[in-house]
């Protein structure tokens, strides 16, 4: 049953994404595609042997696998939004301040 | 298809779609019977298993020779030890067993002990040829079933799977080889000697056991072990983990005699617990694992969480190959059994010796021999047996988290992260050192829902 909640909830996720990435509304670069796909592989994997650890009454694993997956995907989800942030931030310190122009025209 | 879907187009496609898969089985029907009357070898198997020619354990067949069981510890272990000590040993047990039971302490209380014994009884009698209570097919006045050695080897398989059995192979006695893992004689007391004869039928005589030649083809099988009990020894409650899988696996090899009477062939076993070959070295031949550090069967499916034991048949079967799926590499970088072990008995070199630890051993193979009387002290010092160093073993886990398959498969193809699977391992499955049980023998008898028998029957890609 997780299996068919996850599959739905990731369906409806890529749908929306998609669909406003269509529409013009969102911008998703290559690599937010690339890294949205791993985060997705290690979420799954993440959850799969967090609960199938915990079948094997095996906490302390299952904590472990939870980390060891689970980690790594909420850096890559992190990164989809931060680079894309920081590439703003990086370009608008490089680019002169309005006022500074007005003053020099 | 359409780029954009009506409701109605989508309806109708998903109808035609449902309609095919309704009526495939009965369109397909004669590729279905075709398929069903193909031979199958052996069941499916994880990808990183290969079969292979040689078995990873390497034997020198020319200086092999039988052995006689009655050599090993469970034989000679007063005259390896001395009787003074054996009998201090013994004293030591039977004072520490009736403390602890009357202590309470985990593990060893009354309701251990009466499981303990509970799992010991109702294992069928050891009888050469079986029981003999079945009819055969002459009593029932019908020919004996004829199939060619592959079909036997499926039909037998797919037998001992439905009785019990975890996994099937088989092995063809070769003088230069194979039979040289028969024992020469039986465990004590009886000692008798096994012998090949140009006979019809096999008999048990007085100080012998007599095998037709035609009986050269060997039935292979191994019976699962609750991997949560065997956490909880070294205890009584842990040591029933082989008391159930003997007494379901001698009761398998009853079931299996009559299964090949039946057939109308002949069938001969052991009379003895632990008698007739070797069987971890039959197991290790027949495909069902590698030898590994533990001098002890690991498998693809169960880890070390096995039993195996033999039955030698004259009904034609195709042998099954050995496999390599890296355990011998993973041994030679892991040492989490050598050294979590209590007693230092297994060997802690890294490469597999040729050089025995004791008349315990039989010499002729390479392999990491253990010394079998330090282990048996510990086993009188904590009362039971330990089976610590299966339970710390990682392949000793389940197989429903995918990092199992990812580490198992890593180790086999290359063994460059040995060193970070057992790191990995250790962290995942702290043990402490010191004879201390991984779990909490009480915590066993908290949970009402445990699987049947503590395995998991469809373990080891078997719903693939």
């Amino acid at each position: 049953m997780i299996w068919v909640i996850l599959g739905i909830v990731i369906g409806i996720v890529l749908y929306h994404v998609a669909s406003r990435a269509r529409a013009g509304k969102l911008k998703v670069r290559w690599y937010q595609w690339v890294l949205g796909v791993l985060a997705t592989c290690l979420l799954l994997l993440a959850v799969q042997n967090y609960l199938a650890l915990q079948a094997e009454l095996e906490p302390a694993a299952a904590g472990l696998a939870l980390g060891l997956f689970g980690l790594p995907a909420a850096v890559l989800v992190a990164l989809i939004w931060a680079i894309p942030a920081l590439v703003g931030l990086a370009c608008r310190k490089r680019a002169p301040a309005p006022s500074a122009m007005a003053k020099t025209t | 298809m359409p780029e954009s879907l009506t409701r109605r187009e989508l309806l109708r496609a998903l109808g035609i779609a449902g309609a095919g898969i309704a009526l495939a089985p009965a369109l397909g029907g004669a590729t279905v019977e075709a398929a069903d009357s193909k031979p199958v070898k052996t069941a499916p198997r994880y990808w990183w298993v290969k079969s292979v020619d040689q078995p990873t354990v390497e034997v020198d067949w020319k200086n092999y020779k039988r052995f006689d069981e009655w050599r090993t510890t469970r034989g000679s272990l007063r005259e390896y030890r001395g009787a003074q000590h054996d009998d201090l040993m013994l004293k030591t047990q039977k004072e520490n067993l009736t403390n602890w039971e009357k202590q309470g302490k985990p593990g060893y209380t009354t309701k251990d002990m009466a499981l303990q014994a509970a799992v010991g009884t109702a294992a069928a009698p050891f009888k050469f040829r079986g029981p003999e209570a079945s009819a055969t097919p002459k009593d029932r006045g019908v020919p004996r079933y004829e199939g060619s050695p592959e079909d036997n080897a499926r039909i037998v398989t797919a037998a001992l799977r439905h009785l019990g059995a975890a996994r099937v192979g088989f092995v063809e006695l070769d003088e230069n080889t194979t039979m040289k893992l028969i024992y020469n004689q039986q465990p004590a007391p009886s000692k008798k000697t096994i012998v090949f004869e140009d006979v019809e039928e096999g008999s048990e005589e007085k100080d012998r056991l007599i095998i037709p030649k035609k009986a050269r083809n060997v039935i292979v099988y191994t019976v699962q072990m609750s991997g949560e009990t065997m956490k909880r020894g070294p205890t009584v409650l842990g040591s029933l983990t082989t008391g159930l899988s003997y007494t379901r696996m001698w009761n398998i090899l009853a079931q299996a005699h009559e299964f090949i009477r039946s057939l109308g062939w002949q069938s001969y076993g052991t009379t003895e617990f632990n008698g007739l070959g070797i069987y971890p070295a039959f197991a290790v031949m027949a495909g069902l694992g590698e030898l590994s550090r533990l001098n002890r069967l690991i498998t693809p499916e169960y880890g070390p969480m096995v039993r195996e034991t033999i039955l030698l048949t004259d009904l034609p079967l195709a042998p099954t190959k050995p496999i390599d799926f890296g355990v011998m590499r993973f041994c030679q970088d892991c040492l989490t059994c050598a050294d979590m072990c209590p007693s230092k008995s297994l060997s802690f070199e890294r490469e597999p010796s040729w050089e025995v630890r004791g008349p315990w051993n039989n010499p002729g193979h390479r392999a990491y021999f253990e010394n079998s009387v330090t282990c048996r002290n510990y086993w009188n010092q904590v009362g039971t047996n330990c089976g610590i160093c299966f339970a710390t073993c990682p392949y000793a886990q389940e197989d429903k988290a995918t990092i199992h398959h990812i580490w198992q498969a890593t180790a086999s193809v290359t063994p460059a992260l040995n060193g970070i699977i057992k790191r990995g391992s250790q962290a995942a499955y702290p043990a402490e050192f010191g004879g201390k049980p991984i779990k909490d023998p009480e915590t066993w008898w908290l949970n009402t829902n445990m699987p049947e028998y503590g395995i998991d029957t469809m373990q080891g890609g078997h719903e693939l």
